[in-house]
């Protein structure tokens, strides 16, 4: 039982006063400030760095995610950097020295249409041509690989076939936080709950500081990592407008059953994934509530939709039940890919935000390049593509194949 | 057949016997049992074996907080035993044994929680890195309750109704039905839900006078029929709430009889008002083994002897912090069960009648006591001490009746969005705000009097008539003196735990959650309940926050040595009750539109298939490259079923100004009996959509957009103008005509011989 022998119950993190001045000020305890603060720690020596969370650490898409994984984007600028962060995962479990739960056990996004598997060959290839695992299998196959599935004609949308992607997967979204937390907080990181930024200062196109609830801030770097709320914040406290619509996003669980799912199956005509976490529960969601809101609100359209889904794609779940219905936030861009930028419009504001619902999986790689930015003020080549301009410039990124209705109308 | 007969508030019908089988030997139960009480009545007293340790577990509550009793039931998973109604021919089985619930090889675990302290699973199984892809799989065979097989098909009709109402009253015990009663009696429609399987709720199985010589039981039984006379009062029993949402929209799922025409039902009630009348479970009292079979709460032992006619014991020690506790000692003595003594939490403040009539019966009573173990794999033992942990006293018994106090069932108002907070007089999370249309009554607020809470009951329903417009100042006023003169709130127990080191004491039994546990998590600086919850799994599993829910933030609030932590409620999530995924899909009719050449098409090999709403022929070969259909079409001819396509007219002097706002070309130049293919674009500057737009004659247009544009089309319109007021109509015909597109270098000659008219490119130019 070696293996299971643990060490005394030390704190994770401690609770330290604010300081009046940091090298960096990281707006947001989620995944990828948490992230960003642990390479600035580690990679570049930059210790004296807060991270401040209005809440507490994880309360926001980085505690309520279905922490699904893959690389099998469909763009050749978003494949780099989701490939990296899929690698980081093992490497992060060593280093940050906790488990993070990696089971790598494959994705299967279904096709239900003949058009669907053709549009399904561009991303294979793409994805292949970068390195990444990634091959269409028909409907017979899938059906080898989920024996719950349902692979008959006479459902509204019949499978017929999917694109596989072996290396993808699901990790467990809160040993990220905490893992991320506890060697940022051990290497010197000041992790602020319940602290809430309220303002930013600027002076000649320069950061200077920033206001919370507990008190004033100097510092030359800030980054905005508040995930939804991150718009609101870049308009509310500098004035600068991102494109983003904030979206309510529900998941759900079912009551936790032994292995009947190995893989992350996912149907967009059906607007619905399942995947089985560790603890056996069938995790579900997929489609965004089509209006813009900030409410973590839950509706009773959706966990029906979801059943009706899922009754059709895996029957044997109809004798299951739903135990727990939740929502978050998804803060989208026109072109569902992420604003990652910074010394751009001022001086020492960095933006790592408008990561919609697809924000777990990159977290790791993001993080690692962010922190290189903010610490040598150079923008590494594989975060260029993201940078705010490509909006004005009409540079969009073409990861959706059909475009998404989140705006105001519906 | 070993049951209690005589009682007048039994439930059940003995002369009626069921039959199942449980571990494949034949059982009898009786009509009006569930499967926990027939089982208990056949002597089964370990249902079940926890998540982590695979420690035994039996019946607690009966109304299904816990998966204690979660068997596989007709091959389905996770049943709650307590809460299913037996019937007849049914096959029981115990789930996450293995061996048999007395006997499981897993037991062993349980002298490995040492290996297993909070959150162990974070901190190890990688290192070195080989072994994570190895203890994976044996963690995910070790979790997980139930079982199901991947060709499993769930029998029984799942039915969907959706009816509206002016008041829904949640929760049939005497303030919802003094509720239901008030509202009804304004002349509003009521809809009344219950998950029990009858009304009544603490009043059905009490004989204790109500007043006036009329005890409890026939009082709700009274109040029970004035309902059943009164038309507008929809009844829904063995109906749980499920969820709450915007503009007072609940959800519920009912169980079927055997006389109903489904087996379960979805139901989603839009009401204007709501009364909240959930009452209250009890408070799990925290000591060593607390979860033993044989550990069962007041209610649980109450209710089995009075409404299921069996007596859960032989000889009971009782370990309460509430007087139903005392009257439960009482009402189980003079049935035959053997007391030896009543711990009560409480220094003082018991009821003196109830204290009395102990006395009467010489059951001692020690105040100020409370269990702190109990002992035996289902009990045989009791180790009982003063809260101060002075002494120690132990008493054989194959019965620890335990409960710390009552806890309100506040989830619908949570849901509701109420703000809650801990009041310090009851003990409870109650509600300090209460959002528009919605109230709350009865024993959730603390009440305890009987008449306190009916008229609480009263008070709720004419409120919430109000809210639908039948105001009734007078009658009002009226029901808020009746309250204010009614005993409010009764001072509730706040005693968290045994005085003991609890590494055994479970705080949550789903996931085999120890107060030590919780004081491990909080030492690795957890110090939020919402994070300890989720770093301890307290609260997470199949019965979410019905143990732990009130116990885990009092316990936090007071271990942690923080000042600045408040006794914070953690979040409550919808379904309040598990609902089958069947039963939420329930009939699901996939609906969907046909074209005007379907049959012809399907009838010609075409192979239809989805798209949007719309059923439309995808292809007509058996290979799937489609190949001669393919050459056909750029040989000779080929039609395309576009029907489904976004067609409509626009019209009004303000009719040009729309399509200039909304089509990136410039629509002014199209001429009449003129067509041209346009985009629009989202206010992002991205395309959203695209088809011809012809002109008809001045200001009056006919377009056409992608079938999935075709929904939303108009409000595009309506909502992009919407500052403007611009004078136009718009007609939504896609329903109205089919389209055919004909492509191919012989489509000008078929077209010319459908039109029976002579063509030519320069004629369409
Ligand atoms: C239901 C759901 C399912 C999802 N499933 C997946 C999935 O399967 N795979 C995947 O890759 N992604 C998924 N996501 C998306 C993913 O969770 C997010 O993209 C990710 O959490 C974004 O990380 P973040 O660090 O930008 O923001 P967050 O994790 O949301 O963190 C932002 C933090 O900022 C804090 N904050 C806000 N305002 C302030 C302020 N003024 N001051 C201080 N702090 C502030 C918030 O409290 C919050 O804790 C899902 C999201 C949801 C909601």
């Amino acid at each position: 039982m070696g293996f299971l022998m643990l060490k005394k119950n030390k704190r994770f993190w401690q609770r330290v006063a604010l300081q009046s001045h940091y090298d960096a000020v990281i707006i947001g305890g989620g995944l990828h400030g948490l992230a960003t603060a642990y390479f600035l720690a580690r990679q570049h020596g930059m210790t004296n760095v807060a991270v401040v969370e209005k809440e507490y650490i994880g309360f926001g898409g980085a505690g309520r995610n279905t922490a699904i994984v893959r690389a099998n984007q469909r763009t050749p600028e978003n494949i780099p950097l989701y490939r990296e962060a899929l690698e980081l995962w093992p490497v992060l479990t060593e280093e940050l020295d906790f488990n993070l739960m990696f089971n790598n056990c494959g994705n299967l996004n279904l096709m239900h249409s003949e058009a669907a598997m053709n549009a399904a060959r561009m991303n294979v290839a793409t994805a292949q041509f970068h390195g990444v695992e990634s091959h269409l299998i028909d409907a017979r196959q899938c059906k080898e690989l989920v024996p719950a599935l349902n692979i008959s004609e006479d459902i509204t949308f019949p499978i017929i076939g999917a694109m596989y992607h072996p290396p993808g997967g699901i990790l467990r979204h809160d040993a990220v936080v905490w893992g991320l937390a506890k060697s940022a907080s051990r290497l010197g990181v000041h992790i602020h709950q319940h602290t809430e930024t309220t303002s930013i200062g600027v002076e000649n196109h320069k950061i200077v500081s920033v206001d919370t609830n507990r008190g004033k801030i100097y510092t030359p770097r800030v980054l905005l990592a508040a995930g939804g709320y991150s718009a609101a914040i870049s308009y509310a406290m500098l004035g600068i407008k991102l494109p983003i619509s904030v979206l309510t996003i529900q998941a759900m669980v079912t009551q936790p059953l032994k292995p009947i799912l190995d893989h992350v199956v996912s149907s967009g005509a059906y607007h619905a994934y399942a995947n089985q976490t560790l603890k056996g529960e069938i995790a579900t969601g997929a489609h965004m509530d089509p209006w813009p809101n900030y409410t973590t609100h839950t509706t009773a359209y959706y966990i029906k939709h979801q059943a009706e889904a899922l009754a059709e794609l895996l029957p044997c779940l109809r004798g299951v039940k739903f135990m727990r219905h939740w929502a978050g936030l998804a803060d989208m861009t026109p072109d569902m890919a992420p604003i990652l930028d910074g010394n751009d419009l001022i001086e020492g504001y960095y933006m790592d935000c408008g990561w919609g619902y697809f924000g777990f999986k990159s977290c790791a790689a993001t993080g690692k390049y962010m922190a290189q930015f903010m610490a040598s003020g150079q923008c590494s080549d594989i975060l260029k593509p993201f940078a705010l301009r490509r909006f004005a410039q009409h540079r969009l990124m073409g990861e959706t194949a059909a475009l998404v209705n989140y705006s105001p109308d519906n | 057949m070993n049951r209690l007969e005589k009682l007048p508030t039994l439930r059940i019908n003995p002369a009626h016997p069921i039959s199942f089988t449980y571990k494949n030997k034949t059982c009898q139960g009786v009509s009006g049992d569930t499967i926990a009480t027939a089982l208990y009545a056949n002597g089964i007293r370990i249902f079940s074996r926890s998540l982590k340790y695979h420690r035994p577990r039996g019946l607690y509550s009966l109304d299904g907080e816990s998966c204690n009793t979660f068997m596989e039931v007709d091959r389905i998973p996770n049943v709650c035993a307590e809460t299913t109604r037996l019937r007849d021919g049914m096959t029981v089985n115990a789930q996450n044994v293995k061996g048999t619930p007395e006997f499981d090889l897993l037991g062993f675990l349980d002298k490995l929680d040492w290996a297993m302290p909070a959150g162990f699973y974070y901190r190890s199984l990688h290192k070195p890195a080989w072994i994570w892809p190895i203890a994976l799989k044996q963690v995910r065979k070790a979790a997980g309750l139930g079982k199901i097989a991947p060709d499993f098909h769930i029998p029984g009709k799942y039915d969907e109704i959706y009816p509206q109402t002016d008041v829904c009253v949640i929760g049939g015990g005497a303030a919802g039905m003094s509720a239901a009663l008030a509202a009804a009696r304004q002349g509003l429609r009521v809809i009344l839900l219950e998950s029990r399987p009858w009304l009544g709720g603490f009043f059905d199985y009490r004989t204790v006078e109500y007043a006036g010589g009329v005890p409890l039981y026939r009082r709700a039984r009274d109040l029970v029929q004035q309902l059943e006379q009164t038309p507008n009062v929809r009844i829904f029993t063995h109906t749980a709430m499920i969820g709450a949402y915007h503009h007072n929209l609940i959800t519920a799922f009912q169980k079927g009889t055997e006389t109903d025409h489904f087996d379960e039902r979805y139901i989603e009630i839009q009401a204007q008002s709501i009364i909240v009348a959930t009452g209250c479970i009890e408070r799990p009292l925290l000591f060593e083994n607390n979860e033993r079979p044989g550990v069962i709460q007041i209610g649980c032992a109450h209710r089995l002897a009075y409404s299921f006619g069996v007596l859960p014991g032989k000889r009971a020690v009782f370990s309460v912090g509430h007087d139903l506790g005392i009257e439960a000692a009482i009402d189980l003595f003079d049935l035959g069960l053997e007391i030896p003594c009543l711990a009560d939490i409480r220094e003082d403040g018991q009821d003196a009648y109830l204290v009395a009539r102990l006395a009467e019966r010489n059951i001692p009573l020690l105040r100020g006591w409370i269990a702190v173990q109990a002992h035996g794999k289902t009990v045989k033992k009791a180790t009982l001490s003063p809260i101060d942990g002075s002494q120690q006293r132990d008493i054989e018994c194959d019965l620890l009746v335990a409960s710390a106090g009552m806890t309100p069932v506040t989830a619908p108002l949570s849901l509701l969005q109420a703000t809650l907070s801990f009041d310090d007089h009851t003990g409870f999370f109650l509600p300090i705000k209460l959002p528009p249309q919605v109230h709350a009554a009865g024993r959730l607020l603390g009440l305890t009097n009987s008449l306190s809470i009916e008229a609480s009951g009263r008070l709720a329903g004419i409120s919430a008539a109000a809210d639908c417009g039948r105001q009734d100042v007078s009658k009002l006023n009226e029901a808020r003196e009746e309250l204010s003169r009614l005993p409010g709130p009764q001072r509730g127990s706040k005693l968290v735990t045994a005085p003991l080191k609890g590494r055994k004491t479970f705080i949550c039994f789903d996931e085999d959650t120890t107060v030590k546990n919780i004081r491990q998590a909080i030492q690795m600086g957890f110090d939020e309940p919402e994070l300890v919850k989720r770093f301890t799994a307290a609260g997470t599993g199949p019965g979410q926050g019905g143990i732990p829910g009130h116990n885990l933030p009092l316990f936090i609030a007071q271990t942690n040595s923080d000042g600045d932590v408040k006794t914070k409620a953690t979040t409550v999530r919808a379904p309040l009750v598990p609902a089958f995924i069947a039963t939420y899909a329930a009939s699901k009719h996939d609906m969907c539109k046909r074209t005007p050449v379907h049959d012809m098409q399907e009838k010609a090999g075409g192979m239809m298939r989805r798209i949007g709403v719309w059923q439309r022929a995808r292809y007509f070969s058996q290979d799937l490259s489609c190949r001669e259909e393919i050459e056909n079409v750029r040989n000779n001819v080929g039609m395309l079923d576009a029907s489904t396509l976004g067609k409509f007219r626009i019209w009004g002097p303000d009719a040009l100004k729309a399509l200039q706002r909304m089509y990136v070309s410039d629509i002014s130049r199209v001429c009449e009996g003129k067509i041209k293919y346009s985009a629009m674009c989202n206010e992002d500057g991205c395309i959203i959509d695209d088809g011809v737009i012809v002109k008809r004659a001045e200001n009056d247009y006919y377009f056409t957009t992608s079938t999935g544009r075709a929904g939303s089309t108009v409000e595009w319109f309506r909502y992009h103008t919407r500052y403007d007021g611009w004078n136009f109509y718009m007609v939504n015909l896609t329903d109205v005509f089919g389209v055919i597109n004909l492509a191919g270098p012989n489509a000008l000659r078929v077209l010319e011989k459908v039109a029976d008219t002579y063509l030519s490119n320069e004629a369409l130019a």
